[in-house]
């Protein structure tokens, strides 16, 4: 055995060679340009069992095997060594301290600080720490080296280690992956040069076990999923026959990134055959494909079967982070999978099926299940559907159902696919560890197949390199498979592409680099998904399984979602996640009882005049206001304890950028009332105050609504300024009928939106706390304007935008605005007062807008925007007249034109008065708008008064009818 | 002088209820008038432990202290213990504070006993508050007055009982056990001499013994500055955020909610409101100019007129709105400060997270100082602000503001505004890249010691009626709800100098002051959403000048490469500034970095070399050795005497230097 004790390895020497080169490299590089493609973080991480040696970057610091168990499937776990090198980012000039609990021989060093050496060698844990007080290291690159390995080199001992650090900027931590780079130099390798993962992917996702079989409890098979396609007794449900047939003519022709490869002869014969297998497998399951679309049940006041919906949500829901958008290829690191041609697969209803229930057809989990709604799935299915290939619609007719059955067994397509009823044949081919390389499948230079021939893959040169540098390490890869949860996790990581949304070895993750390329303005938390590095010291291992294996979400609030990839898919993800952070499995830190008085002082503290967590956060069901957060009774659930104290006492240093405030500051409370503001006691006594749960006495105040409702009562309008929407400047005015007006403070001012049914809920810093929830009406939304200023003159052009230049509040309490819009050729400004007060005819209620033009330029003619809503859907004059796009009316005989808008609403708009001569006209865009054109006038400012009046089907005829009397009158 | 008249008659009334007779030391005589009014004396802990606490049952179990009277020099078998136990005494402990027990090998399932002996002079009862982690039982001459069997962390004064002393020695004993996890407990009983006579016994004590280190008379703020709260009808919600009086005498307040209130009669200390304009968004500054109100709100400068002369704001015109604004909440505009030519000075706040991290996207002009011209003509004066929550002017005439810590602004600073300067908040750029130069800061307010966020800025007025301070700045701070002092001079053709605490004990967080034409300082405050110390959720406060002078350091001025010199408001007393340990200086700086805030870093001592009091004793020449700039440079005064014997009101100073003097 004395392999297994000898002292380090010939590769620690040649990495501590490495290691120097690349510290003066390092040092180099900060003196040179500190930004040039930073390496991604992470340490790397290269373990070795004397006879290969595996090298990954991107690790943290830790690791927990449990005994027996090996860090890669062909390693041997007893004498296994793991070496971690690379370099600490240190950013700021202080005083560290590390300590590490260890399992095995271990040792530490940071090149040039011999105090931060660590050495534990003790069977059982041992809990090895730098010297108090601190060691003082200047700022940058620090290589360090760590090595580990069982005492004795016995296999039946676990193997452990958790590096932490502190500095006088934070406390215990263990050290983030973020801070770590990776050895930056190539580190030579022995033995295994299978660590292509690429190579390994291809294998796996080619299914090349189906036909060429490995060795039983190999470690390749360990790193092989077993049959991994898509379930045909379902195919019939998503796809048409002749959609099929085309697909086993030449599936990377259909879609490109697929791996099936071709097995049919491409003459008459083989495509007889095809035909035969799609009309089988078409007519298998065509009820859903043909049938209805899933019920929606209730009105969700969006569209469904809408393709530009289901666009949206193809973003939203997170599709877009392993499929291409139709008609688009983004730029990004791994091929996402394509879906042009969709439509012609299989109708919207076949696709709605399908998106509810993916895992149904596809059990490997790649197309997981996205907890869609009906309506979701509808407006997706829609989406796909809009794309259509003609070329995927030939006729699949010459083929015969009844042979293609047998074709299944035939062609093998069961050595991949499951089908009910069919057991999968053996693998009959040669083993797959001991192909030549060079022929067959992987052949450089083939010739069209012969029937009968090897399938035809659509391999590129570099996968067939890839796949040749995987199957050449062949010798470990044959040996008997250690069980590696932490590789079996990373292979499950790779396959269900987790990385693809959630950060992962200090990197974005593929979705969010998506989002930022696309200029993407939905709020960062609500698309950003928690990260995967620390999920393991963060989450409690139960929660760590409801979230994979079940449906445990701590947001289910956001778009993305958190799919379902089968539990059989993740659950080996739980104990490898763990392990990777220096875990052990079923270590969850047990949950003292609550104390009782500290329960109060946690209840207190978290109320609305304390801490304020219910300001952002989910309590007892209750929806957080604001920036949503996840339930606060859930968390003694879901975290565990330390990460909890780490979190609550510095969340900038978890997650930098988070919304999360920052409530201690070193050590000390914001609120010094309780627990004499002793952070870590107040920490604690949330903790035992969450810890009661779902059941947990809500603290007083929690469920009054959030904010102040702001009511019109007398006879004069509330004219309040406040931010709404997203417009930072609103005069917003509420009168006591319940109609409310915004207008545009800022630039281009004026009348901008209506609603009725309430005014303001009013929040944050102004009115209830400190920072949002933001005020918002209440009510419903009438109308929408768009921007701009609605007056402008056919004869001289602005010289800027229009100006807001304040209000004043008349007798009856109604406010007259006043613009300012500059006028070119040095002519006077013109300058506009807009008197707004409450209108109604019948039923209908509105806002009656007098708008004076003060000087405006003698023989001028002036046009005023009156109104547009994207809800607007048709325009009638008086009469019952459709008015097309650019109608003319002569307002004198008519006073008012009716605005169709959705569900059947009516806006009114009448002009009350307006000078000889004005005309209406309805604008030239696909959304209904109207104007008034003003002629010139010879006297004084000439006055336009305007009701802009909103009623329900039901009433439009008793306001049409109080209109016209009132005009009669 | 019938004030001092009046003072000196109160004193001697005061005087004449002490019983106060000198002995032969200060301590003896101490003693004695301790003694005389019954306070009793506190000697110091000892513990005797480990004893076992196997399965929580320590609690219930009487070991041998609890069975017979504690005698200091027994020892005790314990199962818990490898050898006998002892007492042994904890200098270290003290009262109303946490006393952690995690003395022994082993720390948890232990028991233990803390023990203290009592003299009093007379039979009484004493009040104290207790906290324990975990149970707690109190034995008072072997009598048990409580038996608290939880576990429960320490909580402050989470247990209050009377220990019914008997006159001469009495013995606490406490005993406490711990399950796991924190071992400690609380003690400390209520204050056992009342301030005012033990400021009167201190005074005689100085007068007899004025060369005992211990002597000197702790001054009280209120004594020089009165805060007087005003009654305002709470349903107004008078959240100040601006304030200013109208030329009749008219109190004029905005408020955080929008709404504008005047107070017609304010001088005469009647705060019937009403109502003036209302619906603004925010505001965040006020100011009269000619007799008309000028607001600030977050989107614009707005001017409020009366136009039809009701008693209500008819006209809301629109000054300027020309800076960027989106609707982040923190992004706040303050001032507006008039600049004597019809236009206005004015801050603008970054838009940030509510972690506290400043966004990443900014709109135009935020993070800056503005100016509006009579014209309504909008520029941008200066940049690199972050929450610079208050703008102001010395007697001179030269503007200043404050700013709030964050990232890129170590801690909060008061700053000269100077045309084009950049003051170091880098989102507050246009190119961040940008290689700027920073303007530091004319005044560090040093973090947590003297400001956690300041707000208002104004100067003392000339003329000595808000006491002995003319010119100098004061600035409001929301979160320690305090007022602080800043003494400035000109070195090298910029101002720096140093910042002094003032007055705490606001009712909620000082917002923004005026003085009023009755030369009181009327000060606006708020707190919601941000913490403060003042209770209150807002208020409206006036401070008066008592009309006696504070002993207080009154400026530092650095005179050269190597030395200060301190003025103090009165003469010294020689002997005190001659003892060594009577001043202290320490330098220290702060990282320029995106982090949120900055701890001090480089700090040093700074040896004093020689101290000159000067013919008057008004001042005082220190000599250091070490000096660097640019450094924060703190002073310590605490043996400082006034030839009075009194000691400072506030012993400490901060002066920023950022350069010595040619």
């Amino acid at each position: 055995m004395g392999r297994r004790s000898r002292p380090p390895t010939r590769a620690g020497t040649r990495v501590r060679a490495a290691l120097l080169a690349a510290a003066a490299a390092a040092t180099a590089l900060r003196a040179g340009s500190a930004c040039a493609d930073a390496p991604r973080p992470g340490a790397t991480m290269v373990a070795g069992d004397g006879e290969a040696e595996i090298r990954r970057d991107g690790a943290p610091l830790a690791i927990y095997l449990a005994p027996g168990e090996s860090s890669h499937p062909a390693l041997d776990p007893a004498a296994l060594e793991i070496r971690w090198l690379g370099f600490l980012s240190v950013e700021s000039d202080d005083a560290f301290s590390f300590r590490a609990t260890v399992e095995g021989d271990f040792t530490f060093a940071l090149a040039g600080y011999p105090a931060a050496t660590l050495r534990s060698s003790a069977e059982g844990t041992a809990s090895v720490e730098t010297p108090a007080g601190g060691i003082r290291v200047k700022p940058g690159l620090l290589a360090f080296e760590a090595f580990l390995r069982r005492v004795g080199g016995r296999g039946a001992a676990p193997l452990r280690l958790a590096l932490e650090w502190r500095s006088t900027q934070f406390g215990w931590e263990p050290v983030p992956v973020r801070a770590l780079r990776p050895a930056d130099e190539p580190v030579a390798l022995t033995g295994l040069r299978a660590a292509s993962e690429r190579g390994r992917r291809l294998v796996d996702e080619a299914g090349c076990a189906g036909c060429h079989p490995v060795p039983r409890g190999s470690a390749i098979e360990a790193l092989l999923s077993p049959r991994a396609a898509p379930d045909l007794t379902r195919a019939g449900s998503h796809a048409r026959a002749e959609w099929i047939a085309r697909w086993l003519e030449h599936p990377a022709a259909v879609r490109s990134s697929a791996l099936m490869p071709r097995l049919f002869h491409p003459g008459a014969e083989g495509r007889r055959e095809r035909r035969s297998i799609a009309r089988f497998l078409a007519g298998l399951d065509a009820e859903t494909r043909e049938g209805p679309p899933p019920r929606v049940s209730g009105d969700r006041g969006r569209g469904i079967d809408d393709p530009v919906e289901g666009e949206r949500l193809f973003w939203a829901r997170g599709c877009v982070a392993c499929h291409e958008p139709l008609g688009r290829l983004l730029e990004r690191e791994r091929p996402a999978v394509r879906l042009e041609g969709s439509g012609s697969q299989s109708t919207p209803a076949g696709w709605a099926h399908y998106l509810l229930d993916p895992l149904r057809h596809d059990a490997s989990g790649r197309m997981p299940d996205l907890s869609l709604d009906p309506a979701d799935a509808r407006n997706l299915a829609a989406y796909l559907a809009s794309s259509r290939d003609p070329s995927l619609e030939v006729s699949a007719d010459e083929g015969d159902a009844a042979e293609g059955e047998g074709l299944l067994r035939e062609r093998r397509c069961i050595a991949c696919h499951p089908f009910k009823g069919m057991e999968a044949p053996e693998a009959g081919e040669k083993p797959l560890l001991a192909l030549d390389l060079s022929l067959g499948c992987l052949a450089d230079d083939r010739p069209p197949a012969a029937p009968g021939a090897a399938p035809r893959y659509d391999f590129g040169s570099g996968d067939r390199a890839a796949i040749r540098a995987f199957l050449s390490g062949a010798g470990p890869l044959r040996r008997p498979a250690a069980p590696a949860p932490i590789e079996s996790a990373r292979v499950a990581v790779e396959r269900l592409r987790c990385a693809a949304c959630h950060s992962l070895d200090g990197r974005d993750s593929e979705l969010s680099r998506l989002l930022a390329a696309e200029g993407s303005e939905a709020p960062r938390e609500a698309m950003q998904p928690p990260a995967l590095d620390g999920a393991g010291t963060k989450l409690r291992e139960d929660w760590l399984r409801k979230v994979l294996a079940e449906d445990g979400r701590a947001r289910p609030w956001l778009s993305l979602r958190m799919p379902r990839f089968g539990a059989a898919n993740v659950l080996p993800l739980v104990s490898g996640l763990l392990g990777r952070e220096g875990i052990a499995p079923g270590e969850d830190d047990p949950r003292a009882a609550p104390r009782p008085e500290m329960v109060m002082a946690g209840r207190e503290l978290l109320s609305p005049l304390r801490l304020s967590c219910t300001s952002c956060h989910d309590m007892a069901g209750v929806p957080g206001s604001g920036n949503r957060g996840p339930e606060v009774l859930r968390f003694a659930e879901r975290l565990r304890k330390p990460w909890f104290e780490r979190w609550m006492l510095a969340p900038q240093r978890l997650k930098p950028g988070t919304e999360m405030p920052t409530y201690f500051v070193r050590e000390t409370s914001l609120v010094t009332e309780i627990l004499s503001g002793d952070a870590r006691a107040q920490v604690g006594a949330l903790w035992d105050y969450l810890g009661l749960g779902m059941k947990a006495p809500l603290p007083d105040g929690l469920t009054a609504p959030s904010g102040i409702g702001l009511v019109p009562k007398g006879d004069r309008p509330l004219v309040v300024r406040t931010p709404l929407f997203d417009r930072a400047r609103v005069v917003a005015v509420g009168w006591k009928s319940g109609i409310s007006v915004g207008i545009e403070a800022g630039a281009e001012p004026g009348v901008r939106l209506f609603w009725d049914g309430g005014f303001l809920r009013l929040n944050g810093t102004q009115w209830t706390g400190q920072h949002g929830p933001y005020p918002e009406i209440e009510g419903r939304s009438l109308a929408a304007l768009p921007d701009g200023f609605a007056w402008r003159l056919d004869g001289i052009a602005a010289a800027g935008p229009a100006r807001f230049r304040g209000y004043r509040i008349d007798g009856s309490g109604d406010p007259s605005f006043h613009y300012e819009l500059p006028l070119a050729h040095g002519a006077p400004p013109l300058r506009v007062e807009e008197t707004l007060s409450e209108a109604s005819a019948g039923g209908a209620l509105g806002v009656s807008r007098r708008t004076r033009l003060e000087a405006l330029p003698k023989d001028q003619s002036a046009r005023g925007f009156l109104f547009a809503d994207a809800r607007a859907r048709a325009v009638f004059a008086e009469s019952g007249a459709p008015l097309g796009p650019g109608s003319r009316v002569a307002v004198s005989g008519s006073p008012f034109v009716e605005v169709l808008m959705d569900e059947g609403r009516r806006a009114i708009v009448s002009v009350r008065r307006a000078p000889e001569g004005s005309t209406f006209e309805v604008g030239p865009d696909a959304s209904p708008s109207l104007s008034i054109l003003v002629p010139p006038s010879r006297a004084g400012a000439p006055e336009v008064e305007c009701w802009t009046l909103f009623c329900g089907a039901e009433d439009a005829a008793a306001a049409r009818a109080a209109l016209g009397g009132q005009n009669g009158r | 002088m019938p004030l001092a008249l009046t003072l000196a008659a109160a004193l001697a009334a005061r005087g004449a209820e002490i019983p106060y007779e000198k002995k032969e030391s200060f301590d003896a005589t101490y003693r004695a008038a301790k003694d005389a009014l019954g306070v009793p004396t506190l000697h110091s802990w000892h513990v005797a432990g480990p004893f076992p606490n196997e399965n929580g049952k320590g609690h219930a179990t009487p070991y041998p202290p609890e069975k017979a009277p504690v005698d200091l020099g027994a020892t005790y078998e314990s199962a818990a213990s490898p050898g006998p136990v002892s007492w042994r005494s904890i200098e270290t402990f003290g009262d109303g504070v946490a006393n952690d027990l995690s003395l022994f090998p082993r720390n948890d399932w232990i028991t233990c006993y803390a023990y203290r002996r009592i003299d009093s002079p007379v039979e009484r009862r004493l009040s104290v508050g207790l906290g324990s982690d975990d149970t707690l039982a109190v034995f008072l001459n072997g009598a048990k007055l409580l038996d608290r069997d939880v576990l429960r962390s320490l909580t402050p004064n989470e247990d209050r009982i009377e220990l019914p002393l008997r006159e001469g020695a009495n013995d606490l004993l406490l005993k406490v056990t711990n399950a796991a996890g924190g071992f400690a407990f609380w003690f400390e009983p209520e204050p056992l001499l009342d301030a005012a006579k033990d400021r009167e016994i201190r005074r005689l004590l100085t007068r007899d013994f004025p060369d005992d280190p211990r002597s000197g008379v702790p001054g009280l703020e209120s004594d020089h500055y009165e805060i007087e709260p005003l009654r305002v009808s709470s349903r107004l919600l008078l959240e100040a955020t601006g304030l200013d009086f109208l030329p009749d005498g008219t109190l004029a307040v905005a408020t955080r909610r929008g709404d504008v209130v005047l107070f017609p009669k304010a001088l005469e200390g009647d705060m019937t409101a009403r109502l003036f304009a209302t619906g603004l968004h925010e505001p965040g500054g006020l100011a009269v100019v000619d007799g008309e109100i000028y607001v600030v709100q977050k989107p614009e400068l707005t001017r409020l007129k009366d136009l039809d002369g009701d008693g209500t704001c008819d006209v809301y015109e629109t000054i300027s709105n020309a800076w960027g604004m989106s609707t982040n909440f923190h992004e706040f505009a303050f001032g507006p400060l008039p600049d004597g030519a019809g236009g206005f000075y004015g801050t603008l706040g970054l838009a940030i997270v509510p972690g506290g991290a400043t966004r990443t996207e900014q709109e135009k002009d935020r993070g800056s100082v503005w100016h509006v011209d009579r014209d309504g003509g909008f520029r941008v004066v200066a940049r690199g602000l972050r929450a610079p929550n208050g703008i102001g002017k010395n007697l001179a005439g030269d503007v200043f503001f404050t700013d709030n810590q964050g990232d890129w602004i170590p801690a909060c600073p008061v700053n000269h505004l100077k045309e084009g300067a950049f003051y170091g908040q880098r989102f507050a750029l246009e190119d961040r890249s940008a290689d700027v130069a920073r303007t530091l800061p004319a005044c560090w307010l040093p973090y947590n010691r003297v400001s956690n966020s300041a707000s208002a800025i104004g100067a003392f007025p000339a003329d000595g009626s808000f006491g002995p301070f003319e010119g100098q700045l004061l600035v409001g701070d929301m979160a320690k709800s305090t007022l602080i002092r800043v003494f400035l001079e000109k070195v090298s053709g910029e101002w720096q100098g140093a910042c002094f605490p003032f007055r705490a004990g606001f009712a909620s967080g000082v917002e923004r002051f005026v003085f009023g034409p009755d030369r009181r300082l009327w000060v606006g405050e708020t707190k919601r959403g941000w913490w403060a110390a003042g209770p209150k959720l807002f208020a409206i406060e006036r401070v008066r000048y008592t009309g006696r002078a504070p002993f207080e350091a009154k400026a530092v001025r650095c005179t050269g490469r190597n030395s200060f010199e301190i003025e103090f408001t009165k003469p010294l007393d020689p002997r005190s500034v001659a003892r060594p340990e009577a001043l202290a200086a320490t330098q220290f700086t702060y990282h320029y970095w995106a982090t949120y805030g900055s701890p001090e870093i480089e700090t040093r001592g700074l040896e004093i070399v020689s101290r000159e009091l000067n013919p008057g004793g008004l001042s005082v020449v220190l000599r250091l050795s070490g000096l660097e700039a640019p450094r924060i440079v703190s002073f310590r005064m605490d043996g400082v005497r006034s030839i009075d014997g009194d000691r400072l009101l506030h012993p400490e100073g901060h002066y920023t230097l950022n350069a010595f003097p040619e």
